[in-house]
């Protein structure tokens, strides 16, 4: 799938579907967090755990860590469970 | 050295923060050999846009997450870019570890190393302490590499004074750091609360034997013995790796089997040595002041490099002496605690354990309230109680057998109930003895790991513990009521049962109550005169209930020894098969007659102490109600409950108890209104001279009580420890009594004085006693 | 401080309606809360610490503002115990030190007690404060708080603390096992 397509059906995932899914939170400052992500908030500001921290060939675990949306410049995320998602709510609109 | 180094780093540090030493970063990726192989299966797509357009419509003032999740929890998390939160914002600082050469160097880094291991135990997490060291982390880090696992500094040899005298210094200290993080996780005490197990998953020398290290102590030892002469340098090094090898003989403790009261043979020589060493270390204080500091390396490097949950934190270290003094209180509480291999019976052990529960640092900080040292408050639980609940991996005693023989002495020797499982007719009453037996323990047991807590812990403990006692009594007394006209067990002449389940219940459910009230008044729990006036009275009430009962229980171990007594005449009288019936049970019951006196002795010193402690309480509670009667005792105009509401809820762990009949809010107030009676009286009359023979009289009891108890004291025979702490105690309350009969007096001689008396009331905890601070009075 | 009229002295709890104040107002509150009390309490805080507090119980976040400044706040949370008793608990308290001695302080405990006992009906409201913070103590025991309990070493600079609690009602009194247990409409519990 290419992520133009990736993107528009996107639209159709509400707030609560990006919850659990394992993310790559790309910061400002270089460094690299990998984690499941827990809560967002109406600023997106996220809440993420089992925090792994990637700072140039270093890793090491964080624990459970505060992202504010300021301090994101990219987030990937897991294109498998991603995409499930996607599925599933495609699935639910047409039923209703 | 540094100069260069630093101004290299300062070229490194300006824009690339995180591209540091290659060195380091070889070194960590494989403290997480999980990482790699996570990330790998996965494929992930950048879905940045997406993400932010699904998330904006989160409506304001809402917060999206699963069900089960409690944003609570998120409370504790840490933050990006936040410098209180994040631990990556962390400087760090590059040293080289071949730069250390000389013998002064190396001191100095072991200096700071123990005031870092004390720091540690002083409750400051390994992080900021020891893992704060370069040659720690290290040392660690290499000894983690999965690929090459080494015991080394760095592949690169440097020299003797690094690469075998400070690493065996560093292998020493974390073996001892291996062994405190073994208590800790033990289970026994609290973690976070009496010390900090976090390691930064980090291994510490599992797999490295103790003998190993030893060894290499004792390497290094004959390197500075045959190489160096005999300058502060030298002595100073021999101390600090003597004193690690003696300190890793502590762990010892732990293998001790021994039978209780048989005085066994254990050899503490390691403990004396560490305290020689730890005397000695002290008087090099000049030495270490004109040693040269050596920058970078301790630093927070570790903060940012390994696993960290936790947010940054400045390092910690405590100054060399006063590691060298609380070292030295860890091993004086570890001698205390090989001490109770001479004790001499239950008795003893139960005031002694008591004792250790209730010793506390001396400070000139009236905030401060410690007690032992962790180290030694954790070893003392897993010496007394293994895992198998023997006490003292004896084969012949555990936990019931303590309690058993505790219960025994105070009130079933000799009794019939101790006797119905070779009764005929009783088989269904033994059984429900033995159920009764079982459930002793509990409170039994909670006392027992009681006395390794902080002092506020142990405060929680006893609360928890007043319901156990309260509940057991009650089956106690169903039992024994029930049983007893078919047991017959009652005081002579009487109807009266003798009940001596119950008794042993009632007793320590009573002392445990009082406790509970002198621990709150030394928590420093009652804020104002009010509240540690409605303090004493209500222990006033517990303590007269106390004596009453200890009259029962002295009557009870009088009955036996009269018993035994009476068994001559009876055996005289007895004919036949009855006589020589007679004849065995006299013979097995007259082994036991010491054992009464003994107990008796007991029983009378603990009466004795607790009138003393009435007398000292009369004290307060004339001048506390004196200055309620002067309004010294209002609640806050802006107070929001009723006096009634704070009267409760100050009492509520007794809100349950219905025996003994505690006194309630109306009698509180009844007896201040009857004081106030009468004193209006005595007050507009300036006439005090009740209350001025009030004080001689109680001056004088206090000084018999003081007199009889130490007597009592010394044939008690307790071993010196006990005995040295008994009249410490003596001591203490002769001055509170003293202090308590000064503030007495003032306060009448302000209130005779003519004019306006706006009174300053203080009250100090210092060099008072715990249960007995003094007030304070002066004119403002 | 002399020429500021306490009487000028707004105290307002926190508004999450975005129908009556605008987004970016309420946003810009909140910050300015963050500020202030990162500036006076030494625990740091996330985002989401204050997430937990005010968009559970705005109400319970009390500001206090003299012209267009925040001066100070007081903000607390209230909750089933246990499922017990409902219990208030106050989180954080910060004024800004250039209107201390004020009673603004006092002030802002006072209204959110009031809020607390009348509107969420606690039967006691706690928190725990470090047994060196005398002036923290002196203002919550002028209104009555007890100290219930001592906790060792409870905050990060080893100090211990007091957990001072305030009775509403007999419940609080009475130990939490032998106390009844509420009905399912009576209990509290966070939203978030």
């Amino acid at each position: 799938m290419s992520s133009s397509s990736l993107s528009s059906s996107a639209d159709v995932l509400h707030p609560i579907d990006l919850i659990s899914l394992p993310y790559k939170l790309h910061i400002t400052d270089g460094r690299i967090l990998s984690g499941i992500l827990i809560s967002i908030d109406d600023q997106s500001n996220l809440l993420v755990s089992n925090v792994l921290e990637t700072n140039g060939d270093i890793t090491r675990e964080l624990g459970l860590v505060s992202v504010p949306k300021s301090t994101i410049s990219k987030i990937y995320v897991d294109d498998n469970e991603w995409n499930k998602n996607i599925r599933y709510r495609v699935k639910k609109q047409s039923n209703e | 050295m540094t100069e260069i180094l630093q101004e290299n780093l300062s070229k490194l540090s300006i824009n690339d923060k995180d591209t540091l030493k290659s060195s380091e970063t070889k070194i960590t990726s494989q403290v997480n050999p999980t990482v790699s192989s996570r990330a790998n299966l996965k494929v992930f797509t950048d879905v940045t846009d997406s993400f932010f357009k699904i998330a904006s419509k989160i409506p304001f003032g809402e917060v999206v997450k699963s069900n089960q999740f409690k944003l609570l929890e998120g409370t504790h998390a840490l933050e990006i870019l936040n410098p209180k939160l994040d631990s990556a914002l962390l400087d760090l600082t590059d040293f080289d570890i071949s730069s250390v050469k000389t013998l002064d160097e190396v001191n100095w880094i072991m200096m700071k190393l123990l005031g870092c291991l004390c720091s540690w135990l002083d409750n400051n997490s390994l992080s900021v302490s020891v893992l704060s060291c370069v040659y720690i982390q290290k040392l660690l880090l290499n000894y983690q590499n999965l690929e090459d696992p080494k015991l080394t500094f760095d592949e690169k040899p440097n020299g003797d004074v690094t690469d075998v005298i400070l690493r065996a210094f560093s292998l020493g200290l974390l073996q001892f750091v291996k062994f405190v993080l073994k208590l800790g996780q033990s289970g026994v005490i609290y973690e976070e609360e009496d010390l900090n197990t976090q390691t930064m998953d980090l291994d510490f020398l599992t797999k490295v034997d103790v003998a190993e290290t030893d060894n290499d102590l004792k390497v290094a030892i004959e390197l500075i013995e045959s190489n160096y002469g005999n300058e502060d340098g030298c002595n100073f090094c021999l101390k600090m790796l003597r004193l690690f090898e003696e300190l890793l003989k502590c762990e010892s403790l732990l293998s001790v089997n021994a039978d209780l009261y048989t005085h066994s043979e254990f050899d503490s020589t390691f403990l004396s040595r560490q305290l020689q060493l730890l005397s000695e270390l002290k008087d090099q204080q000049t030495y270490l002041d004109s040693l040269k500091e050596i920058p970078n390396c301790f630093s927070v490097n570790i903060q940012r490099q390994l696993n960290n949950r936790s947010p940054p934190k400045p390092l910690s270290c405590l100054p060399f002496a006063v590691s060298v003094e609380s070292l030295i209180g860890m091993s004086n509480d570890l001698v205390s605690i090989t001490k109770i291999l001479e004790i001499t019976d239950v008795i003893e052990l139960y005031e002694y354990l008591t004792c250790f529960m209730n010793r506390r640092l001396n400070t000139n900080d009236p905030d401060e309230i410690i007690g032992n040292h962790v180290v030694a408050r954790a070893l003392m639980q897993l010496f007394l109680i293994r895992d198998d609940r023997s006490i003292l991996g004896s084969r012949k005693w555990f936990i019931s057998d303590m309690m058993l023989d505790l219960l025994y002495k105070v009130s079933l020797q000799n009794s019939k109930l101790s006797k119905i499982d070779t009764m005929p007719g009783f088989e269904v009453n033994d059984i429900s003895y033995q159920k009764l037996l079982a459930q002793l323990e509990s409170p039994f047991y909670n006392y027992l790991t009681s006395i390794s807590q902080n002092p506020s812990r142990q405060r929680q403990f006893i609360n928890k513990e007043l319901i156990l006692w309260d509940t057991l009594q009650v089956e106690a007394e169903n039992f024994e009521l029930e049983l007893n006209p078919k047991l017959n067990d009652n005081f002579i002449d009487s109807n009266i049962p003798t009940m001596p389940v119950s008794s042993f219940v009632y007793y320590f459910k009573l002392v445990r109550m009082i406790e509970l009230m002198f621990k709150s008044i030394e928590l420093n729990l009652f804020k104002d005169l009010r509240e540690i006036n409605i303090g004493y009275w209500f222990l006033s009430y517990l303590i007269g209930y106390l004596t009453q009962h200890i009259v029962r229980l002295l009557d009870i171990n009088r009955l036996r020894q009269t018993q035994i007594s009476n068994y001559p005449k009876k055996i005289k009288k007895a004919k036949g098969d009855k006589k020589l019936k007679l004849k065995e049970e006299y013979e097995s019951h007259k082994v036991y007659l010491d054992q009464f006196l003994r107990v008796e002795t007991y029983l009378k010193y603990q009466m004795n102490k607790m009138e003393l402690y009435k007398k000292l309480i009369e004290l307060k509670l004339t001048t506390l109600q004196i200055l309620n009667h002067q309004g010294y005792l209002k609640l806050s105009k802006l107070c929001r409950a009723p006096e009634e509401l704070l009267f409760e809820l100050q009492l509520k762990s007794y809100q349950s108890i219905g025996i003994p009949q505690l006194p309630t809010f109306k009698d509180y107030q009844d007896s201040l209104t009857k004081f106030n009676e009468v004193f209006d009286v005595l007050y507009k009359q300036k006439n005090f001279r009740y209350f001025k023979s009030f004080i001689v009289t109680k001056n004088d009891e206090i000084n018999d009580d003081l007199e009889k108890l130490k007597e009592l004291a010394s044939d008690l025979h307790y071993n010196q420890l006990l005995t040295d702490d008994m009249m410490e105690s003596f001591s203490l309350l002769k001055t509170s009594s003293l202090s308590s009969q000064e503030t007495l007096s003032t306060l009448l001689k302000l209130l005779e004085s003519e004019g306006p008396k706006a009174l300053k009331v203080t009250i100090e905890k210092l060099n008072y006693h715990l249960y007995f601070p003094n007030i304070s009075i002066e004119l403002q | 401080m002399s020429n500021i009229d306490i009487n000028d002295i707004v105290y307002t709890p926190l508004s999450l309606d975005t129908s009556k104040h605008s987004k970016e107002s309420i946003n810009s509150t909140i910050l300015e809360l963050k500020s202030l009390i990162d500036k006076h309490l030494s625990e740091p805080y996330s985002i989401y610490v204050y997430r937990f507090f005010l968009n559970n119980w705005p109400e319970l976040c009390l500001i206090a503002k003299y012209g267009d400044e925040i001066i100070g706040c007081i903000i607390s949370k209230v909750e089933t115990h246990r499922n017990v008793r409902i219990r208030g608990y106050i989180g954080m308290l910060a004024v800004n030190e250039q209107y201390r001695g004020l009673g603004i302080a006092k002030k802002l405990i006072d209204l959110n007690l009031n809020s607390m006992i009348n509107t969420y009906k606690c039967d006691e409201i706690i928190l725990e404060t470090e047994v060196v913070n005398k002036t923290a103590l002196k203002l919550y025991e002028n209104f009555g708080f007890i100290r219930i309990k001592r906790l060792f070493r409870y905050y990060l600079n080893k100090h211990d603390a007091y957990r001072l609690i305030l009775p509403i009602n007999e419940k609080s009194t009475i130990r939490s096992t032998f106390s009844v247990i509420l009905n399912k409409e009576e209990l509290i519990e966070s939203k978030y």
